[in-house]
């Protein structure tokens, strides 16, 4: 283990956290929206 | 918006084995000479810069479209292509902090390139809380636009700022000369370059998951409205 380990662990932990979180937030944010499409308009493609 | 159904799920499929090879590339990449272990920040830190510039890109010809052609779509992909250049823009400060504090001593300088970086993540922002801020979504999209556009003039600033001033950030090391002290070559190279375009589908992955999303909140935004104004 260097010196830097916890620097570098930082920065994959951040980038994981940053990318992964907002790319599921927005997915999840999707989902429940066309939901509440389905359910307003059934019959939309 | 039928195109991004079609490709997201290849795309996500791609990204996913672009990822998984770079991560190996970097598990198997030596320590630098100068930077030790550090170096391997620099596969997440690089990458990312050059996806936070490439959004703009997409934003800044996203409203030239909208203005010109008025096509939703282009307002759509500008909105998407801001939140996700701001997520890779916020990711290059953090991880380029994290690596200056270790190798330059400091997490922050106020140099060229982190301060046109810096520039960059309050365009950002700022287009965003400009497209809400504005009752008329139609204004909203204009005014939004013509600001991309005007801020797309530090895009030249960021890629040159090394150049044109002396900086604390090294040159570009990539297009650097063989005998120069910053080129990158050799077992240290490959990761660069995979994750570089592993990065680039992310993006484009996340632009897509993020459109479709705005897409959502638009009709049932409409939908709603026609419901409470049925005359109108």
């Amino acid at each position: 283990m260097s010196d830097y380990t916890p620097y570098v662990t930082a920065v994959y932990v951040l980038a994981f956290v940053i990318l992964g979180g907002y790319t599921l937030r927005w997915h999840a944010s999707w989902k429940k929206l066309q939901r509440q499409l389905d359910h307003l308009d059934p019959e939309a493609p | 918006m039928n195109i991004l159904k079609k490709i997201q799920l290849p795309l996500g499929l791609l990204t996913l084995i672009s990822l998984a090879v770079g991560a190996w590339y970097v598990y198997q990449a030596p320590a630098d000479f100068q930077q030790g272990g550090a170096v391997r920040i620099l596969y997440v830190h690089v990458p990312s810069a050059k996806m936070a510039l490439l959004s703009y890109l997409f934003l800044t010809v996203a409203s030239v479209l909208y203005l010109w052609k008025r096509w939703e779509g282009a307002d759509i992909v500008a909105e998407a292509a801001t939140a996700v250049g701001a997520a890779f823009t916020a990711l290059t400060l953090a991880s380029g902090a994290i690596w200056g504090k270790p190798m330059w001593g400091t997490w922050w300088a106020w140099d060229a390139r982190l301060t046109s970086m810096l520039v960059l993540l309050i365009i950002y922002k700022g287009l965003m809380v400009l497209r809400h801020s504005l009752d008329d979504p139609v204004k909203g999209a204009r005014a939004t636009a013509i600001l991309a556009i005007i801020g797309g003039v530090d895009l030249p600033i960021i890629h040159y700022s090394v150049v044109w001033w002396r900086t604390l950030h090294q040159p570009p090391s990539l297009t650097a000369a063989e005998n120069s002290s910053v080129h990158i070559s050799g077992p240290l190279l490959p990761p660069l370059l995979i994750l570089s375009g592993a990065f680039i589908l992310l993006g484009l992955y996340m632009v897509t998951v993020k459109a479709r999303q705005i897409e959502a909140r638009r009709r049932l935004d409409a939908l709603e409205a026609a419901r409470m104004h049925p005359d109108e």
